[in-house]
């Protein structure tokens, strides 16, 4: 199994400290005196019970005063690699994830909590919900559920989550997660960086799916925090095409074993059992979607050469078809999109074109889903919204026998 | 920093599974005929390393070189006169490690040739024993005979070029042994400075990174009065050997056996796991030809029936064609007879013991017979070796001499030479194919690049597909016995996972019942399409087949739907 290699430095420490019951890692860069300051209140919080606890944080700088706290707190620096704007954000905040878990391993610890550098989720008593299903052993990861609006997160509502349940067989909502808990079985797991799975580029971290192909259990909590991540001159195209790239990469590493899954398993709830908004909430005023059917027309006039590179003529015929339709008819059918998405993972693999010209091609089409969703749930309340995001993944499901026939023997001519 | 062969820790290989050779899909091919870039009408390292992504890209994961090393190249390279460098031809010792770097970088390994049994009689030891004294050390690195009556057991194997094991040296005054051409005398391996010499051969080229080894003719190694001087126990210690010197310095590395022998004798050059990781399986070959043209699966299911349960580490080498003739030592006196018959209408066609035709050739490229005879190849137990050319249906030329008609320059495009050099024509190592059937600008990898029904692209697609099961590569093997025998059927398990395969070896439409007992509420899942079939009940499975046709099918737990 292939670890990421940390220098002589951090892995001294790392000796220096021996075991560790529990591990809270800060994937991403963090002033050391804040981590100081919220850590140690958060960790004894979660734990009543002294436990040996282990910070852990990115910067090669060490805390001052990094000797243990006497409370069985001690902190470990580890080394962030040079920021490459090229990968994206998360690409590096994955590489964080991998580093604090691939120190947990070392540590042989029982649990360790992986958050967000902005440490909101300190803050958030559902956070200690998360940690304390791993610390007890009730499973092997658990995910956050974060308190959504329905037009928000939509990358990952009509693909991330969708195409990870549907190929790994885990009714995760948030499988990107930039906060989860992992037991001591699954550190190693998900700290290695997979030399067999090395594909050109960053792998980006996709925790339930590594539990999942390992038979681990999965449990979800519902957690306040929210976070924003530094997309700073990125437009959505480089976005979308850094996560459904992820996403594609994640599918390609891991063919043998999405292939063998059938059906899907809910993830067992921890904690408050919903945190969604109220029945009645609409969430906010209705969202204009002929923007992005323009968008969508547009994208079908400039891009259908590269579309009949990837999709087959059915899902192409379907495609010229809705561009005719009046906006307030605009109808993107659920298996479209999710037959869309497949073929596009599918030409990612197969490398039919440059694959960041490929993902650029995503962009148009996911503007047309987004658009049917927005007419859809315009009037809805979040509840209803969520179970429209439920049927979308169903249908994924659903045409997952499409996506493996066409994995299997790639033809175009259907 | 490079961990010597000399020290305590093993040297790993560019794998980290011991087994990586079970999952493998091994291409055999000749430096000279893939792909020339200095346009001297040879092929060479450097070109060979233009071509790693078209290999990468069909799926291939082990290279397999034939020899590459200098020679006088009497017998195509396996005449070597210097076992630790590259012919000049095809480049230089740094060509070669950047190769190898270079195909490790994508995954890939490498097997190379362990030519142990004989060498040229162009090799310093040979010219140093020659003109050595009787009894010298030097002499001794050979097998010398006052007379060419010691092993008369011994059969001739070049038997349309040899009339004796034995031949006259002016120079020593003596016979010496030769199992093969008479300019390759074998060495002696009753002399422990030889297997001194040939484990600092292995040491040579496995501390460079070689992932495995093909050791060619190794049933031959020792001789003894009275016998066929073939599988000799004094062999066996010998290979056994090569074996303990490799795992003590080495890991995740892999010996090939090439001993052309009934399963029960290749059998023993697997050892208790500490002979060969790997040997072909030679007799299975010619009957799959014979099953084909027979329309019945006897000839398989027979020879499957005799071959030996081997060791948990070992595995069978599958293959269709390779460099050399379909050998029919194997098979009985009446099977060459009918082999003869049924693929060698011109009697060019035939040498020694065998056929040198390649794979669409012997199946008159018929497109549908190429699949089955694939499909075989793919899902039997063992690891595929295909020989290059072979995944675009190349053709041979019967025209040329020896076996030199099925090792032609590979045809990349319809461009001048093929694509495989951009010498003047003339100086090509061998003509490319040109007639209007077989020739370069009808088939090509080009050409089948861009064709989405092409049998590459098939080729690719059903590589891709038995990667994705590791029962292929690991799993056993249980024959069913439908009352129609123009239908094969067998189930292959492993960890779980079961694979039914059935294949029609008749040209016409066939139905069948198989007696899938023990699998009754599984649901078979055709594997290429991904398409359900009938659940198994507690009668007979009923299929219809098409010519030559053959499924895939996975037998799953029935089922799990959407959401549950």
């Amino acid at each position: 199994m292939a670890r990421i290699e940390f220098p002589e430095e951090t892995r001294k420490r790392v000796d220096a400290i021996g075991n560790a019951d529990f591990v809270l890692g800060v994937a991403g860069a963090i002033h050391p005196e804040d981590l100081r300051a919220k850590a140690g209140e958060w960790v004894r919080s979660i734990a009543p019970t002294p436990m040996k606890a282990v910070v852990v944080y990115a910067g090669l700088e060490a805390l001052n005063g990094a000797e243990p706290t006497g409370d069985g707190l001690e902190f470990l620096p580890y080394p962030l690699p040079a920021r490459d704007p090229s990968v994206g954000p998360w690409a590096e905040i994955s590489m964080a994830q991998r580093s604090v878990l691939g120190l947990a391993s070392l540590l042989n610890a029982r649990c360790c909590t992986v958050v967000h550098n902005d440490l909101t989720a300190l803050h958030d008593p559902d956070l200690r919900q998360l940690a304390a299903s791993a610390l007890e052993g009730k499973c092997d990861v658990a995910m956050p559920v974060y308190p959504e609006k329905k037009y928000e997160g939509l990358i990952n509502k009509s693909l991330l989550a969708p195409l990870s349940r549907a190929l790994f067989g885990r009714r995760v909502r948030n499988p990107l997660a930039f906060d989860f808990c992992a037991s001591a079985r699954m550190l190693a797991k998900l700290g290695d960086i997979g030399v067999e799975r090395s594909q050109p580029g960053p792998l980006l971290l996709w925790p339930s799916n590594v539990v999942a192909m390992e038979s681990g259990q999965i449990c979800e909590a519902f957690i306040g925090a929210t976070h924003t991540v530094q997309t700073d001159g990125l437009e959505l195209s480089a976005v979308l095409a850094q996560l459904a790239g992820g996403i594609f990469q994640e599918v390609e590493a891991c063919a043998v074993h999405w292939q063998r899954v059938r059906g899907s398993q809910p993830a067992e709830t921890c904690g408050p059992s919903n945190g969604v908004a109220a029945v009645t909430d609409t969430d906010g005023d209705p969202v204009d979607a002929r923007p992005l059917i323009d968008s969508f027309v547009l994208g079908s006039r400039n891009l259908e050469e590269v579309w009949r590179l990837v999709l087959p003529p059915v899902s192409l015929f379907e495609l010229k078809r809705l561009t005719r339709l009046a906006p307030e008819q605009f109808q993107m059918p659920d298996e479209l999109w999710a037959r869309v998405v497949y073929d596009f993972a599918l030409a990612f693999r197969l490398r039919r074109i440059g694959r960041s010209h490929l993902l650029g091609a995503l962009t148009p089409l996911y503007l047309g889903w987004v658009a049917s969703y927005a007419q859809e749930v315009a009037h809805a309340t979040v509840i209803e919204a969520d179970e429209r995001v439920e049927r979308l993944a169903r249908v994924f499901e659903e045409n997952k026998p499409y996506f493996v026939s066409r994995w299997r023997w790639p033809d175009r001519s259907n | 920093m490079a961990v010597s062969a000399t020290s305590k820790k093993r040297l790993p290989g560019s794998l980290s599974d011991p087994l990586w050779y079970k999952d493998a899909i091994i291409y055999e091919l000749h430096v000279k005929a893939f792909a020339d870039s200095n346009n001297d009408g040879i092929g060479d390292f450097q070109g060979l390393m233009q071509k790693l992504d078209y290999l990468l890209e069909l799926g291939v994961t082990c290279i397999w070189l034939l020899p590459f090393f200098p020679s006088p190249l009497r017998d195509d390279g396996y005449d070597i006169s210097d076992y630790m460098n590259v012919h000049p031809s095809y480049g230089t010792l740094n060509d070669f490690r950047q190769f190898l770097n270079a195909a490790h970088e994508r995954g890939l390994q490498v097997m190379i040739e362990l030519v142990i049994n004989h060498t040229s009689d162009q090799h310093p030891w040979f010219q140093a024993a020659r003109n050595a004294p009787a009894g010298s050390p030097e002499r001794d690195y050979y097998v010398w005979s006052d007379t060419d009556q010691k092993y008369k057991d011994a059969r001739i194997i070049f038997t349309d070029t040899e009339k004796s094991n034995w031949s006259w040296d002016p120079v020593a005054q003596a016979y010496y042994w030769h199992r093969f051409f008479s300019h390759q005398p074998d060495v002696n391996f009753d002399n422990p400075q030889v297997i001194e010499e040939v484990l600092k051969v292995l040491r040579f080229w496995l501390d460079m990174g070689v992932d495995a080894l093909r050791l060619d003719a190794i049933p031959y190694l020792v001789e003894r009065d009275g016998t066929n001087c073939e599988n000799l126990a004094e062999t066996h210690v010998a290979i056994k050997q090569i074996r303990a010197a490799m795992d003590e310095h080495y890991e995740g590395r892999m010996i090939l056996a090439e001993a052309n022998q009934p399963p029960a004798n290749v059998r023993a050059y697997f050892g208790d796991g500490d002979e060969c990781h790997m040997a072909f399986h030679f007799p299975l070959m010619p009957r799959i030809y014979m099953a084909l043209s027979q329309e019945d699966r006897l000839p398989i299911t027979d020879i499957m029936a005799q071959t030996p349960a081997i060791p948990e580490s070992c595995q069978w080498g599958m293959f269709l064609r390779n460099h050399d003739e379909l050998t029919l030592e194997m098979v009985t006196g009446d099977e060459r007879d009918y082999m003869y018959l049924a693929y060698s209408g011109d009697p060019r066609m035939r040498i020694n013991v065998g056929i040198r035709r390649r794979l669409a050739p012997l199946l008159d490229n018929n497109r549908r017979r190429i699949e089955l005879l694939n499909s075989l190849l793919f899902s039997f137990p063992g690891t595929p070796i295909l020989y290059y050319g072979d995944e675009i249906g190349m053709g041979d030329n019967i025209y040329l001499g020896d076996r030199n008609g099925v090792r032609t320059p590979m045809q990349w495009s319809g461009d001048r030479n093929a694509g495989f050099s951009r010498a003047n024509p003339a100086r090509l190592y061998s003509p490319v194919i040109m007639d209007a059937v077989w020739g370069y600008e009808a088939i090509n990898v080009e050409a089948q690049q861009g064709d989405s029904s092409s049998l590459l692209n098939w080729m690719r697609n059903m590589i891709a597909l038995r990667k994705l099961f590791q029962v292929f590569g690991r799993g056993t093997q249980r024959f069913l016995g439908p009352s129609n025998r123009k239908i094969l059927a067998y189930v292959r398990e492993y960890q779980g996972e079961q694979v039914l395969c059935v294949a029609n070896l008749s040209r016409f439409w066939q139905p069948v019942q198989l007696d899938l007992k023990g699998f009754e509420g599984m649901v078979p899942v055709e594997m290429l399409g991904y398409v359900e079939f009938p659940t198994i009940g507690s009668e007979y499975y009923p299929l219809t087949l098409g010519p030559y046709g053959f499924l895939w099918l996975e037998l799953q737990p029935g089922v799990t739907g959407v959401g549950q």
